[in-house]
């Protein structure tokens, strides 16, 4: 077993390493003056990420195939529990590494945002709407002639609000393909009239958002002249994927030549027509794309002639991650096990406040069905429009399954109301309220995990003696309790702004559906800091118990106390600490200022340092084990892995200059799913298996849980490696289609692999939801502690009583990962065992109980002991 | 014989478990803990609030001297007051006399109400006047005219967040002090608890809100506009 996973891990790093080293799937060659230094700082990350990958990969594939276990019962691991010059000799280096790298990762976002532009740079005004790109030219007087948002008129070809009585106005030209002159600095002043747009040119290495009520300045120079294809990278409604236009670069006569010439009427009739012929590839798409019978049976609004249509496609998108974020990654590790494991572990009865344990999940339940409510008040036209949900709920019905806003929920997209597009109505504020719904039962949660793990020890169970699960969910709640009053204050906020009137979100001068509205101060920009200050901690709230399980689980099954402990509980902390501090990484590009961004940025990547020496632990835990291969060893095995492949991408991501190319493509979507999606879910699954013979009494089956990880395993990796050179390419989130741009297609076949992978994906659950249901029947029966593991809730028989120890609370008298032991009979010792009942225990150390002298530093803390 | 004088080591030691770490028990740690998750509630409101204040042209300041500075004073007095008077029914509480605990209480629960009911007044004079979320009285836009209409928004928000929170104050006191004879001195203690947080944040909301809004030089007729019964209270 060992050696199979072995060999394929080795096989998923080759491939991985292949597709990376593959040039059909790179950037585009790069047209201006920074791109050739863009490119030399990405490939500088890549080989370090690379090296850090391959290399974690290989040692894990090395320990895997080395130390399996003979299955003999007198075999014993190597007792030791950690190597104190050699944890900090490995956070020094790695500190060294990525600080040096996110450091040189500012050269050229400081170069282009921290100057301004040039004199006699090129200037061009640019006006987004939904779904189209405006660029204003001065003309040949060079003045900009004076804009007015209420004379938009869109019917009337005015898109910019032109105020034709101004004479500098008289040769402005207002065109929707945006063209440069070569080798000379262009200046763009961004606006946008209604919801946040963002320009993406793959080949300029650079992207900005635009944001409505700002006017954001930005430069670059392009070097090569060509015809490059234009995109929006940030959500802006339904044909956000269509939103297309061209960049010229072009000689600087000919540019002289279009400033003078070109008349504006007949440039801004083309945009009418292209505007029409985009109405009516809309239509072709929903009548002859590959249309499947069954989904117009199931949503006759969302899919009419069995075609999805775009904005159903992108509620599909929000519901999506709505549902995985807040009710899957942030409710099953922490609700879930959590709830169950953490009393007995640290030798409670029962949590410290059953019947808020009880509200709180019932308040979460309530906020799962307020969220589903939307699909159905989006979907039913009659529903809908019904009375009750057109008054206070902003209208439905609009053939979607809900908002179409994206799991982060921007402003103003999401705060307009149906005047925003189908989605928006309804569908939106439901959604809104689900969430302040499931912050309060967040919140009362993380209030009981906290009381209950500080005042509800058992004797002996001193805080550096606690299983490393139970550190993981201490941590995970004070972030909880800490993150979620956040969002909830700024989702009563947007609630407000769609339903009183309010504009906290909403800036004045917006121009939606031709409609000026009186609506005026607000920031959107306001509502991501507020959001990401949330929800970056949210990430970690994900990922933090899949670390304590995956932690557990390798000590437990490898024979091996866990390699630095002590590392281990500081690691987790210093990243829940330090994932306070970088949620401006998420907004480098939103036209916050770039210097903050910089700071943002250094934090970021030292987040990578605990994160790192997690990932040494787990090798060195694994190193000179005696590795038995469960299937929740599998899976826990499977975590390092995906969390390396995952994590080491954040190294790119977190630079500002990085992130110009990067922001908002397919790469994003391949680094988050990888560590905080699929990483966390192995860590579900790791878990499910471990405890599984506990809560229920039975086995669940092993080789068919083999299967399950393995074709998991490969399929994952099937569905998000390819993702990252999509991203490099370019392609963005949350398009409907890939149709419209070129640039992408030679991805097609990509696209197709990533599908053939996730439905191999899917199919393969469906194993684990037979193995679960059959082996609750028919499961082979479990004694108390089938793992031979050592923690608390081994102690007790399989299912535990109602009140866990039956009456009599446990007294602890050593660390969690008493494994391998020199001179005891058993290759484990069980916390609760004192050491008079270890015969042949050669060393005293540890196994007595707490003292006042010896205090908290008893147990598992000792690092280096040996 | 040899595992209870482990015992009594191990309870000595608070941190090593079998205790209680802070020496409070469950219910006071978790009111502790609700407070610095609802003490961040607060502080995003209040981070929207500078924010929106900070990036606007022009914040209208229509807070006169007489009457609105004079009124939020009061009702911030009627506050503190209360704080006093929770802070001497614990300490009645503490001394096992349940009958003074829960007159404190009442007298708490007064303040309380009294706050309610003077803050209430004050939000239907200023709706009058025309002050709305979304939108600032016409005489405010004449003098103040780049002002941000958030000035109604974040002013109705976090006062009402906060009055929403004094609301639940009185009737958990009021749950408190009809079942005494039943409730510990702990309970008593942490509703305590509870009340003088929402009392704290006041003390963050006045200054914010309304003293940081202090109209130096009213007009003349904007006297008669707001609250002509406190001017006349004050006189």
């Amino acid at each position: 077993m060992g050696r199979l996973l072995a060999v394929l891990l080795w096989v998923i790093t080759i491939a991985s390493v292949w597709l990376f080293a593959n040039p059909r799937w790179w950037f585009p060659r790069g047209i201006t003056e920074h791109a050739p230094d863009y490119d030399r700082q990405f490939m500088l990350t890549i080989y370090v990420v690379g090296v850090a990958f391959v290399a974690a990969q290989i040692a894990l594939g090395v320990a895997v195939w080395h130390y399996s276990s003979k299955g003999d019962r007198a075999e014993r691991a190597v007792y030791t529990h950690g190597n104190n010059r050699l944890e900090m000799l490995w956070t020094g280096i790695t500190a060294l590494i990525f600080i040096g790298v996110a450091l040189l990762g500012q050269r050229v976002w400081a170069r282009l945002h921290f100057y301004q532009s040039p004199a006699g740079s090129a200037q061009v005004h640019v006006v987004a709407q939904q779904f189209q790109w405006n660029f204003h030219y001065p003309g040949a007087d060079g003045q900009f002639g004076h804009t007015e948002p209420r004379l938009i008129k869109d019917a009337e070809l005015n898109f910019v609000g032109l105020d034709e009585q101004d004479p500098a106005a008289k040769d402005d030209q207002v065109v929707t393909t945006l063209v440069i002159p070569v080798n000379r600095p262009v200046e763009l002043a961004l606006r946008s009239k209604d919801v946040t747009h963002s320009i993406w040119v793959p080949e300029t290495r650079f992207k900005q958002d635009l944001v409505p009520g700002m006017n954001i300045n930005v430069h670059f120079t392009p070097v090569e002249t060509g015809k490059f294809e234009l995109a929006c990278a940030e959500l802006c409604g339904q044909l956000h994927f269509k939103m297309k236009s061209y960049l010229l670069v072009v000689p600087q006569d000919v540019y002289n030549e279009m400033l003078g010439s070109i008349q504006y009427l007949i440039l801004a009739m083309f945009s009418a027509f292209t505007g029409m012929l985009m109405s009516l590839l809309m239509r072709l798409k929903l009548t002859t794309e590959h249309p499947f019978a069954f989904l117009e049976t199931i949503f006759p609004n969302g899919a009419p002639g069995g075609v999805m249509t775009p904005e159903f496609y992108l509620s599909l998108v929000t519901m999506h991650g709505t549902m995985m974020v807040f009710f899957v990654l942030t409710t099953a590790p922490q609700g879930g096990f959590g709830n169950y494991m953490l009393p007995i572990q640290v030798g409670a009865d029962d949590m410290a406040f059953p019947r808020l344990n009880m509200l709180s999940f019932w308040v979460t339940l309530v906020g799962l069905l307020v969220l589903i409510s939307a699909i159905f008040v989006e979907g039913s036209t009659s529903l809908g429009t019904s009375g009750f949900v057109n008054k206070y709920l902003g209208g439905g019905g609009s053939g979607t399954i809900g908002p179409i806003g994206g799991w982060t929920g921007y402003p103003p997209l999401s705060a307009l109301g149906k005047i925003a597009g189908p989605g928006q109505g309804a569908g939106v504020t439901i959604w809104g309220l689900s969430i302040a719904i499931f912050c309060v039962g967040s919140l009362l949660g993380a209030l009981n995990f906290i009381t209950t793990l500080l005042n509800m020890r058992c004797r002996g169970m001193s805080l550096m003696r606690m299983p490393l699960t139970c550190w993981s969910w201490f941590t995970t709640a004070i972030l909880a309790l800490l993150a979620f009053p956040v969002l909830l204050a700024a989702i009563v906020l947007l609630v407000l702004d769609r339903t009183a009137g309010t504009s906290f979100f909403i800036p004045a001068g917006e121009v939606v559906s031709d409609a000026l509205l009186t609506h005026k101060g607000g920031s959107p920009i306001l509502w991501q800091h507020l959001f990401w200050f949330f929800g970056h901690p949210e990430v970690y709230i994900a990922i933090l118990p899949g670390m304590g399980v995956t932690s557990h689980l390798l000590s437990t099954f490898s024979r091996r106390p866990v390699f630095g402990y002590r590392a281990m509980v500081f690691a987790m902390f210093g990243i829940g600490l330090l994932g306070f501090f970088v949620w401006g990484h998420h907004m480098f590009i939103s036209g916050m200022s770039p210097y903050t961004g910089m700071a943002f940025s250094v934090l970021t990547l030292s987040i990578g340092v605990p994160s790192a020496i997690k990932t040494f632990n787990w090798l060195g835990t694994v190193w000179g084990g005696k590795l038995r291969f469960t299937t929740p060893m599998l899976f826990a095995l499977g975590f390092v892995s995906l969390f390396v492949a995952g994590g080491v991408t954040g190294l790119v991501l977190g630079q500002t200059t990085l992130d110009l190319a990067m922001h908002d493509t397919y790469f994003v979507l391949a680094h988050f799913h990888l560590v905080m999606g699929v990483a966390a879910i192995f860590g579900i699954f790791a878990g499910f298996y471990f405890w599984f013979p506990k809560m229920f009494g039975r086995m669940m089956n092993e080789t068919w849980g083999k299967v399950h990880f393995f074709l998991s395993f490969i399929g994952v990796y099937g569905i998000f490696m390819p993702m990252h050179t999509m991203g490099v390419v370019g392609m963005p989130r949350r398009y409907s289609a890939f149709t419209e741009y070129a640039f992408l297609g030679k991805l097609s076949p990509l696209v197709l692999f990533v599908t053939v992978s996730a439905f191999f994906t899917a199919a393969a659950q469906l194993i684990f939801l037979f193995n679960f249901f059959w082996s609750l029947k028919r499961g082979e029966r479990a004694g108390d502690n089938p793992w031979e593991a050592t923690t608390l809730e081994w102690v007790i028989p399989s299912p535990p009583p109602f009140d866990n120890f039956g009456g009599k609370l446990p007294t602890v008298y050593r660390g969690s990962y008493e494994f391998s032991v020199p001179g005891a009979p058993d290759d484990f010792i069980l916390q609760t065992t004192p050491d008079e009942d270890v015969p042949g225990l050669s060393h005293a150390g540890d196994g007595a109980p707490a003292t006042r002298e010896q205090g908290v530093s008893t147990g598992n803390g000792h690092n280096g002991h040996h | 014989m040899a595992t209870e004088v482990h015992t009594d080591h191990l309870i000595a030691d608070d941190w090593s478990g079998g205790a209680l770490p802070y020496r409070v028990g469950h219910k006071k740690l978790g009111m502790w803990l609700f407070i610095v998750s609802d003490a961040l509630t607060f502080t995003a409101m209040l981070m929207t609030y500078s924010y929106a204040r900070y990036t606007s042209d022009q914040w209208a300041t229509p807070f006169a001297f007489n009457p609105s500075i004079l009124f939020s004073t009061t009702m911030t007095l009627c506050l503190l007051a209360s704080s006093f008077t929770m802070v001497m029914a614990v300490r009645a509480s503490a001394h096992r006399n349940k009958k003074v605990a829960r007159r404190w209480i009442g007298a708490t629960m007064l303040g309380g109400l009294l706050f309610l009911g003077l803050h209430l007044y004050e939000w239907s004079h200023l709706l009058e006047e025309g002050l709305k979320p979304f939108t600032l009285p016409h005489e405010w836009v004449e003098r103040w005219p780049q002002a941000s209409p958030l000035f109604g928004a974040s002013f109705f928000a976090i006062t009402g967040l906060h009055m929403f929170h004094v609301f639940t104050g009185v009737t958990y006191l009021g749950m408190v002090a009809a079942r005494i004879r039943r409730r510990t001195h702990e309970d008593v203690e942490i509703c305590g608890l509870y009340w003088h947080f929402v009392d704290l944040v006041w003390m963050f909301v006045f200054p914010l809100i309304y003293i940081m809004s202090f109209d130096p030089a009213p007009p003349t007729h904007a006297k008669a506009a707001v609250g002509f019964v406190v001017t006349h209270l004050f006189r």
